[in-house]
């Protein structure tokens, strides 16, 4: 846990505080560089980051703008040093029934509360933990969920979770005008004890679906047996519950996910649409210099999620067609070595090391100068900011059906394929080679609907007058001028 | 947003939770369950040899050279007894921790079944009780004036070897529980002292004390050379290797050593105490005794072995087949099977512990009661008979404590473990003391207060703990 003052924040400007979990400023990619854009678009606050990362080996992949005036690293890994103080009776029996009230009727009144008391007395999660009172609801819990497999597993998993949760409880929560968390989970609890303790606007804007990431991450792992699994997406599932209890402005990037808040537990007046947003003036004026080999490009991260494999392969089948075509994979390769050396392999097996090129991180600009395609592979997507781009440079898309896609490409189902279907994906890419008239009039479209729905200029004016009006509403409710 | 959370599961493991061995206690079990009254007959006395052989041949020994191998030692014979005792004496107080260090390496080395990591144990642990042993007797020759004893020299170098086979003899003696060869033990513990016995008596007599005491060693070397070449045949000694990762044990197990230093330490403290202060100097030396608690500590401390068999075939076997059933299984039970294992572990403890102390409580009342025809019985009429008293009392909450602080190592209660020792050791020490200052001198009765002291303080522990004992190893672990 450290804190460290980046500039001196302008008292003239109201301090807003992001709470990110696991992204901005330490990993790369399009939640990270939506903070960063929003940051140095609204240079009329000061901004306080509040990094939420697992461990402590943090690189920072972001310069500051000069409005962050202060960042504070919080590691959920990181032990407690604290000699933890005797919890008292009262504290479990709160607890019990603050659990017997979720699980009755999902009533998380009780958490203000506990809030306060983990505030104000700072019990060290082992204290708390390692308690016999902590044990023997354990137990009861444990017999009543889990009854048919080994409580051990119950127990670690029981310890796992917890043990976040509580120290988060205990965190030092800076002071802010207003609050705004890029996700649910830890990140969305942290937002709610800040409202508990010092009552300010919090705004929770989704990219993704917190929850749901989680959950599928769970179900993956194939050590969480038997109830660890309900365990685990419960408490997801209740700490999404517990951000939209808490916020002022639930927040997604289209329509879907919003519904999916909704049926979530979000209230349907708190909820609104904002989508991404991109610098139309860095690709609109683009030069499209076709060049004489077909060229198709994906531009992503070489990691499992964007599934560039899958690339691969469509890739491979495309050649059959179109031997001469070229297809770039534009992206750092260095987040994981293991999987950029197999699909380094797939590329030598498949004996197409002449039509692929791995760029490495790269200006993207320099390539959508001349692509003809931009595919997308991933498993999951939220609302990909290189559909954007591609769309503003020109250049037509073909990708997965993921998250808000299909609804960017207007369910053109010959551009769309299903995850993990490299063969339709590749049809896509084939359609597009055939037929001009088709591309003509796709990108033509494409680059009126990014001007009119996708500027970030319109996003981040109309993140300004969120964030002013929400500040100013606060202020007349509690009377404060 | 990145995967973490569910990664950190992972590295979510408890730590291997080692379990003692009572594996003599099975065998002797078995025979015990034949049923006949032959079999427990041999079931106790089997248990007796394999738990205190030496320790009784050495008490009989020295009884029986003082009454027929007197003219042997007829030189001095407060010198040839008091050396006897001191180096019994001092080999507990100053190895005990050492002991129980190797008896839990040797456990856990039997619990993962590797057989090949004993036999170097055993050589390093000798080596580093010979050299330790030497240097603590050439020490203590070095500040002493031994000019007054024939063939000082002799005497000398006598000493030395035979606190340095005294100190291997404790080491053997937990080694050769592993061996199942019970006869050849008893018949090796009987031959050796009959040949201390003979070694007392002819070398006493052609060279004095000296001489009995090289006669004595002879005869204990001669048990741990036997014992060594019957181990040898369950465990060869392929090479003379060392073992460093037993000495790993020595700083992984810390408060195990400690624990044993401390105990040992308990149990001697008012003794050696009472030397220094009211007891009795052999002059030009740092040899003291005290004759009037000296000979009754040693008769009281006979009347443990029922008890300390007792345990070691009925309560801790049967103990421990429940434990191990608890343990073993803590990792895949459901919470019901779990809770009922760890009630059946509980009950068996209970019931071990409950039987223990009446077996033992009815066998020194027994004692108590008639303890004037005890006393003449074994040919000490002079002993006062309220010291004797107190110090059969003091020996029953002795076993207690120990009894209990076995049961508090098995239920990983280290820490409770450790204390109980320390506290013993501490209470002993500042109730001998104040006694012989302010208090009218009542020899044993500080010992007896200690040793309730610690019996109560794990006692207290033991009902505290032991049936939330899931929950400690839980969080323990974690």
């Amino acid at each position: 846990m450290d804190s460290i003052v980046l500039n001196t924040s302008d008292p003239e400007k109201k301090t807003i505080c992001i709470i990110a979990e696991g992204s901005y400023p330490y990993v790369t990619g399009g939640v990270s560089a939506w903070i960063q854009d929003i940051i140095s678009g609204l240079d009329n606050y000061n901004f306080i980051l509040f990094a939420i990362t697992a461990d402590q080996d943090n690189t920072v992949k972001y310069d500051f703008p000069p409005n962050v005036v202060q960042l504070e690293n919080r590691i959920l890994t990181e032990p407690v040093q604290r000699p933890g103080k005797r919890v008292n009776n009262d504290f479990f029996d709160q607890i019990t029934t603050f659990h017997d009230e979720i699980m009755k009727n999902q009533d998380f009144n009780r958490l203000e509360w506990i809030v306060k008391t983990m505030q104000k007395y700072r019990y060290s999660n082992i204290s708390i933990q390692k308690n016999t009172r902590s044990w023997e609801m354990t137990k009861i819990l444990g017999n009543k969920n889990n009854p048919l497999y080994p409580f051990s597993d119950y127990y670690w998993a029981w310890l796992a979770s917890h043990e976040y949760m509580l120290k988060i409880l205990t965190w030092d929560i800076p002071v802010a005008d207003l609050y705004h968390t890029i996700s649910t989970g830890y990140a969305g609890l942290t937002a709610a004890i800040a409202k508990i303790m010092f009552n300010k606007p919090v705004l929770l804007t989704e990219h993704g679906l917190y929850n749901k990431e989680r959950e599928i991450d769970i179900k993956r792992a194939r050590w969480v047996l038997g109830y660890q699994r309900d365990l685990w997406v419960n408490i997801f599932n209740d700490l999404g519950k517990i951000t939209y209890d808490y916020s002022d402005l639930v927040i997604s990037l289209f329509e879907m996910n919003r519904n999916i808040q909704i049926s979530q537990g979000a209230q349907r007046d708190k909820t609104m649409v904002i989508p991404n947003g991109i610098e139309l003036s860095r690709y609109l004026d683009l030069k499209i210099e076709s060049r004489e080999k077909f060229s198709v490009g994906i531009v992503a991260r070489v990691v499992p999620i964007k599934d560039i494999k899958n690339f691969i392969i469509a890739a491979k089948i495309v050649t059959e067609t179109i031997p001469d075509s070229e297809f770039f994979i534009i992206g750092p390769e260095d987040e994981d070595m293991a999987y950029y050396d197999e699909c380094i392999q797939l590329v030598a097996n498949f004996k197409i090391e002449k039509n692929i090129i791995f760029t490495g991180k790269a200006d993207v600009r320099e390539y959508y100068s001349f692509l003809d395609v931009l595919v997308l592979s991933s498993i999951r997507e939220a609302q990909p900011l290189v559909i954007l781009e591609a769309y503003a440079a020109g250049i037509p898309v073909v990708s997965t059906r993921v998250g808000n896609v299909p609804e960017m490409l207007d369910y053109d189902e010959k551009l769309l394929a299903d995850p993990k279907d490299s063969f339709k994906l590749a049809d896509g890419i084939i359609t597009l080679y055939q037929d001009d008239e088709y591309r003509e009039s796709l990108v033509a479209a494409n680059r009126e609907k990014v001007i009119k729905y996708y500027s970030k200029t319109d996003l981040i004016a109309t993140y300004d007058g969120l964030y002013s009006k929400q500040i100013e509403d606060f202020q007349t409710e509690t009377g404060v001028s | 947003m990145t995967d973490f959370t569910v990664n950190k599961l992972k590295t979510f493991k408890p730590k291997q939770v080692f379990p003692k061995m009572a594996g003599i206690g099975f065998e002797l079990y078995k025979i015990l369950h034949k049923g006949t009254l032959s079999s427990i007959l041999r079931a106790f006395f089997l248990g007796i040899i394999i738990v205190a052989g030496p320790w009784i041949l050495s008490v009989i020994s020295i009884y029986l050279i003082q009454k027929f191998a007197f003219s042997a030692i007829s030189e001095n014979p407060a010198l040839f007894t008091v050396t006897i005792v001191y180096v019994y004496a001092f080999s507990l107080f100053l190895f005990g921790g050492i002991h129980y260090i190797f008896s839990r390496y040797i456990a856990d080395m039997l619990y993962i079944e590797d057989h090949e990591s004993i036999p170097p144990a055993l050589i390093s642990i000798i080596a580093v009780v010979v050299f330790l042993s030497c240097l603590i007797t050439t020490t203590f020759i070095y500040f002493n004036d031994f000019s007054f004893v024939r063939n000082e020299i002799l005497y000398a170098v006598s000493l030395v070897f035979l606190f340095a086979v005294i100190n291997i003899l404790w080491i053997m003696l937990i080694y050769v529980a592993l061996l199942k060869e019970y006869n050849k033990i008893f018949l090796t513990y009987l031959s050796g002292t009959i040949i201390s016995l003979l070694g007392v008596f002819i070398l006493g007599d052609l060279y004095g004390v000296s001489g009995a005491l090289l006669g004595y060693t002879t005869g204990q070397f001669a048990i741990i050379f036997i014992l060594l070449l019957i181990s040898l045949k369950s465990y060869p000694i392929k090479s003379l290797t060392l073992n460093i990762y037993m000495f790993k044990y020595f700083s992984e197990f810390k408060y195990l050593f400690f624990m044993g230093l401390f105990f040992n330490m308990a149990i001697w403290a008012d003794k050696i105490i009472y030397w220094f202060t009211v007891g009795t100097n052999i002059p030009g030396t740092y040899f003291y005794h005290f004759i009037s608690y000296d000979i009754p500590v040693f008769l009281a401390y006979i009347s443990m072995i029922p008890g300390l068999v007792y345990f070691l075939v009925v309560s801790e076997t049967k103990f421990h087949t429940k434990y191990l059933d608890f343990v073993k299984n803590l990792l895949t039970d459901t919470i019901k099977e779990m809770d009922l294992r760890k009630e059946a572990m509980l009950s068996a403890l209970v019931k071990g512990a409950t039987g223990l102390v009446l077996f033992q409580l009815v066998w020194t009342a027994a004692l108590i009661f008639n303890i004037k025809r005890v006393i003449v019985f074994m040919g000490y009429p002079q002993i006062n008979v309220m010291i004797m008293s107190i110090l059969l009392i003091a020996v029953f909450f002795h076993m207690c404590s120990l009894v209990l602080q076995i049961y508090l190592l098995y239920l990983e209660l280290r820490k409770e473990a450790l204390l109980a020792a320390l506290l013993y050791f501490l209470c002993n020490t500042c109730f001998t003391v104040t006694g012989i200052f302010y208090l009218p001198l009542v020899p044993g009765i500080s010992y007896l207060a200690a040793s309730m002291v610690s019996s109560l303080y794990c006692l207290y522990h033991l009902s505290q703990k032991a049936p939330v004992i899931d929950f400690i190893l839980f969080t323990k672990s974690s």
